[in-house]
């Protein structure tokens, strides 16, 4: 071991780094739980690159070779129904983890000078997760797949202008067909990962940079710091096994369903909703009413989204009390109202069906 | 002054115009003024198909509706005719249904051959005996709101047909002379044919007019019954005429179909018809120790054996499938299966041992390998539960090791 750290200790001036992995540390305060979802997120995340790379070697693109190569994989190929199940729920279960490590960040104003553009990478990070969920659930080409994103790909299409160009672009023609599949397929595995890949770096990087912030309600009152090597960085990794069983054990017991081939001159089943994550979205789109004032109401439900997320963004340059180690109650209004809000549309969504 | 000439001949064509198209009918004009049955035709004519194609009163009855004054409108001199009697009906509707360039002047393509049917029917003939009992087209079709065919509101549209025929058929007083039974309707509604047509509103179901004929209407004989039914039921009928019951059944004078299967009481065929049991009809001719009765035997264990093969099949797919084991490709062999089982329960009616045996042995092989598959699909299931635990034990037993790693750094 020895003979390797200096075989390339000589030719590379890692001392430096490894005396920075020493000096990291992890403030231990009340909320030190939330730390975890951080981890957790990268942790489903390097599942779904592994699991998703493997699904690759038989995943065949196209209205006719989809379906049957997903069929394929789970029903012939020695753990493909275990690659593809984890691949699923892990992709769900890193969104939620995403929503945590977000929320329980806005709460703790982990936003606040210096680590803006943390949050807003962070941000950015989270909005590809998204459309990795959207372009991936379209995949395996099956029934509920093909109609949630008919409607999901109808949304942009109430946009004044650019709408329809948008929707023309996301379908690569005017309905959901073989074409749009392969653009999915080549946002799913190539846009979407190269641009996370880079949001991912800065966002790692900054909180190595600045180090891991502490909430505002704490800050001055540390009185306690772990080290990250080996104390937290261990715990990371027990967190990481309960999760890889959690993940495990729903792929064995609820293994996802690949339903029917998606057909386009069926009619659609009855209950199509999209992933639970827009169902919330859809929802709301839902209760608009069709026309509110001069405007259509699902297109100023879109600009409403829209705008809520983009504040959701750029928030740090919004809420300035914060750098000031001021209080400010809007924080928590926001992020309460948002979470209720989320919560409530989705119950409904599944509720009302 | 050119103008004002021009102006006024238009306003003066104008109103001609319109007065031609508002051209008065005083039949229903009059007719809505009187009561009971004088203001019925009135009242219901707006709905009649006959109104809707432009057919006035007078075209059937003539006259001239033109005319304020009642004698004047019905005078004989302008064609009246008034209403026809019951045996004169067929004739009278006859004017035009039994005309092929009117019917088609009209555009309704009707076939024109109507009233030769009715005259060939019994219903016809009875007429011709002057039996004013006996169903003409008014009967039927109703009148002064008549509706084409396929409108469901029409007394002969396909759902409507068994109800508008029980008017009289199941009227056992109005039927009593003519020694006939009444309770064909009875028997229909609860039959195999009626529950499709009329609980499911299957109008590809057989009405009593798709067996019967409908102005041809005759009771199908003993020797033409079977052809009525293999109208539908041809690959059963295939079977059967090559039969060695196709002899038996004509020295016997056994209507062909019916002798088994009932004729307005049929119902769903079950398995329990063929065989040598004690509900099967097979024991009603043959017994132990005759050719018919091992055939009867033979054939009902091949279907026996292949339904439970087939029930074990799919209780297996079944549960591996609600256990999330994707099987839908063994599914579909099932599928397979279920469609031999029904082409073995129509190689029945060729009554031959040997052909029912080799159906089912290739549907019981492929059955088996179904049944193997599902065999493989559960014991998948319990495996991956297994491999689970096993990965459960050791991943709790490195989180126990690193969890007692972080308790020794006592931080």
């Amino acid at each position: 071991m020895n003979y390797i750290m200096n075989w390339i200790k000589e030719r590379f001036q890692i001392d430096e780094v490894i005396h920075f992995a020493q000096k990291k540390d992890v403030p231990v305060h009340h909320s030190f739980v939330w730390y975890y979802f951080g981890g957790l997120t990268l942790f489903f995340f390097g599942v779904q690159v592994l699991t998703g790379i493997l699904l690759l070697l038989y995943y065949k693109p196209g209205a006719d070779t989809a379906f049957e190569s997903v069929q394929f994989l789970i029903t012939k190929v020695r753990y493909g129904w275990l690659i593809r199940s984890v691949h699923s729920w892990s992709a769900n279960l890193m969104i939620f983890c995403a929503f945590v490590h977000l929320f329980s960040n806005f709460f703790e104003r982990a936003y606040r000078k210096p680590r803006e553009l943390t949050w807003m990478t962070g941000m950015m990070l989270f909005i590809l997760a998204l459309g990795f969920g959207f372009s991936g659930y379209l995949l395996p080409w099956n029934e509920l797949a093909y109609f949630a994103t008919k409607v999901g790909t109808d949304i942009p299409g109430v946009i004044p202008l650019i709408g329809k160009p948008v929707q023309l672009f996301l379908r690569g023609g005017s309905d959901v067909t073989g074409a749009t599949l392969s653009r999915f397929y080549g946002f799913h595995i190539c846009v979407l990962p190269l641009i996370f890949l880079v949001f991912l770096a800065l966002h790692l990087l900054f909180v190595q940079v600045q180090g891991i912030g502490a909430p505002l309600e704490a800050e001055g009152k540390i009185k306690k710091r772990m080290p990250f090597f080996p104390d937290f960085a261990v715990r990371d990794v027990v967190t990481w096994l309960v999760a890889l069983n959690v993940v495990v054990a729903l792929a064995v017991f609820l293994p996802w369903e690949l339903g029917n081939k998606a057909d386009p001159f069926a009619s659609a089943p009855a209950g199509i909703k999209p992933e639970w994550y827009f169902i919330f979205m859809f929802q709301s789109l839902k209760f608009l009413p069709a026309k509110i004032l001069f405007f259509e109401g699902e297109f100023l439900g879109i600009v409403g989204f829209g705008l809520a997320g983009a504040i959701f963004v750029v928030w740090p340059f919004l809420e300035r009390k914060s750098n000031k180690g001021e209080k400010q109650p809007l924080v928590k209004i926001v992020g309460l109202v948002s979470i209720a809000f989320i919560i409530i549309m989705t119950l409904l969504g599944y509720i009302l069906g | 002054m050119k103008k004002t000439v021009i102006i006024a001949i238009l306003v003066l064509l104008s109103q001609a115009l319109t007065v031609s198209a508002q051209k008065p009918n005083t039949c229903i004009s009059c007719h809505k003024e009187l009561a009971d049955e004088l203001q019925k035709p009135a009242l219901l004519s707006g709905d009649d198909i006959h109104h809707k194609i432009g057919l006035s009163c007078a075209g059937c009855h003539g006259g001239d509706p033109s005319k304020e004054d009642a004698e004047e409108a019905m005078s004989p001199s302008k064609g009246f005719v008034g209403v026809p009697g019951t045996l004169e009906i067929p004739h009278f509707c006859g004017k035009c249904h039994s005309k092929p360039a009117y019917m088609r002047s009209s555009n309704l393509w009707l076939p024109p051959d109507q009233l030769e049917k009715y005259w060939t029917s019994m219903h016809g003939q009875r007429i011709r005996k002057q039996d004013k009992k006996a169903a003409q087209c008014v009967s039927c079709h109703s009148v002064h709101d008549i509706r084409e065919v396929d409108n469901p509101q029409a007394s002969v549209y396909a759902e409507n047909v068994p109800a508008t025929c029980s008017k009289c058929h199941a009227d056992s007083t109005y039927m009593a002379e003519y020694g006939i039974p009444t309770r064909q309707m009875d028997d229909f509604k609860n039959s195999v044919h009626g529950a499709a047509l009329l609980q499911k509103h299957d109008t590809g179901a057989p009405a009593c007019n798709d067996c019967h004929g409908n102005h041809a209407a005759m009771p199908p004989g003993v020797t033409s019954l079977g052809t009525v039914c293999y109208q539908c039921h041809a690959a059963e009928g295939e079977l059967f005429l090559a039969s060695p019951h196709k002899p038996a059944f004509d020295a016997m004078g056994e209507a062909e179909c019916v002798y088994c299967h009932s004729n307005h009481k049929v119902l769903h065929p079950s398995d329990d018809l063929v065989g040598v049991e004690e509900k099967a009809i097979c024991v009603n001719c043959h017994s132990d120790g005759d050719a018919g009765f091992a055939t009867a035997k033979s054939m009902k264990e091949a279907i026996v054996e292949l339904q439970s093969k087939y029930k074990a099949s799919k209780d297996l797919l079944d549960k591996a499938a609600s256990q999330g084991v994707e099987v839908s490709e063994e599914q579909f062999a099932l599928r397979g299966i279920h469609d031999q089982l029904l082409q073995m329960r129509k190689l029945i009616h060729a009554f031959d041992a040997q052909k029912s045996a080799a159906a089912s042995d290739s549907a019981i092989k492929a059955a088996g390998e179904v049944h193997a598959a599902g065999m493989a699909a559960v014991k998948e299931v319990k495996s991956r539960r297994y491999y689970f635990a096993a990965f459960t034990l050791i991943t709790l037993f490195l989180a126990g090791v690193l969890v007692m790693k972080i308790k020794s750094y006592g931080r």
